[in-house]
């Protein structure tokens, strides 16, 4: 009598062994990328197909350009504390406040020629549909242009895209 | 239990009425038979009243599962629908990841940004 119990037993054991190896073999890759010690640059492969040689030459782009980064990071972090202290310690728009204005501008778009620089290295590197897409992505993910629909939106509040006046 | 319906039975044949009353059986019952009749009889009850559910869903499971069409059927489905669902879920975990991972590209490349980005 206890037959249909085991069968119901053992079929629902299987439909649990189905899931199982699925959701398995459907997280296997980016949980493989995850866990190794370039899990960025495995990202990039997997999201942006391209060679053996590609993928060498733009992760040795990658980790060219990474002490490259640290220091704009590093500029960066500098200059907006210094404008911090120059603004909390005035009460109105003084000269010197706007001079680190235009120095923290300055950085801000040395940055952005650095990293478009960068980026343009990687495509390039890239079969040329794959790149494109890469940048197009990168465009969106950086800050290297602004994008102008969040302008939009924190001014007429109509999620309207533009910088409307 | 096959039942098999004898001619007669109810007494309209005379002849098979007086072969019925002549039959003895002489084979002997094994040691403690009754006792165990009524102990069966007795865990019967018992059972019944306390596992009717359990018992209703034996016996549909029972019926079920005597085929091997739909035994074979039902496992198939378990199978099918254990994998879609695991293929669906570990997609969105995939796709979750992969959104992670993207995130921590563009903060190794963008100088502006944050560990929130």
């Amino acid at each position: 009598m206890r037959r249909p119990w085991i069968a119901l037993a053992l079929g629902l054991l299987g439909g649990v062994l189905a899931f199982g190896v699925a959701y398995w073999a459907t997280t296997r890759e980016p949980r493989a990328a995850l866990r190794g010690p370039d899990a960025e640059l495995a990202w990039l492969r997997a999201e942006y197909p391209m060679s053996e040689d590609q993928f060498q030459r733009v992760s040795a782009l990658h980790r060219a350009y990474l002490p490259t980064c640290g220091e704009l990071c590093r500029r960066i972090s500098e200059q907006n504390a210094r404008l911090q202290e120059a603004v909390l310690a005035a009460t109105e728009l003084t000269p010197e406040i706007a001079r680190l204005l235009d120095e923290t501008g300055r950085v801000r778009d040395d940055c952005r020629r650095a990293m478009l620089g960068h980026l343009f290295a990687v495509a390039r590197e890239m079969p040329p549909e794959v790149g494109r897409r890469y940048l197009e992505r990168m465009l969106e993910a950086t800050c290297v242009v602004e994008q102008a629909h969040s302008l939009g939106e924190a001014h007429d509040g109509s999620g309207e895209p533009g910088h409307l006046h | 239990m096959n039942e098999t319906r004898i001619e007669g039975g109810d007494g309209s044949d005379p002849g098979l009425s007086g072969v019925l009353r002549t039959w003895r059986v002489d084979a002997e019952a094994p040691p403690r038979f009754e006792e165990g009749v009524w102990r069966r009889i007795e865990a019967g009850r018992v059972g019944g009243a306390a596992w009717g559910p359990g018992r209703w869903l034996e016996g549909l499971l029972s019926g079920w599962f005597r085929r091997p069409m739909v035994a074979a059927g039902f496992v198939g489905c378990v199978l099918v629908v254990g994998a879609t669902a695991g293929a669906v879920s570990g997609q969105a975990r995939a796709d979750a990841l992969a959104v992670h991972l993207e995130g921590r590209y563009v903060q190794s490349i963008d100088p502006f940004s944050g560990p929130a980005r």
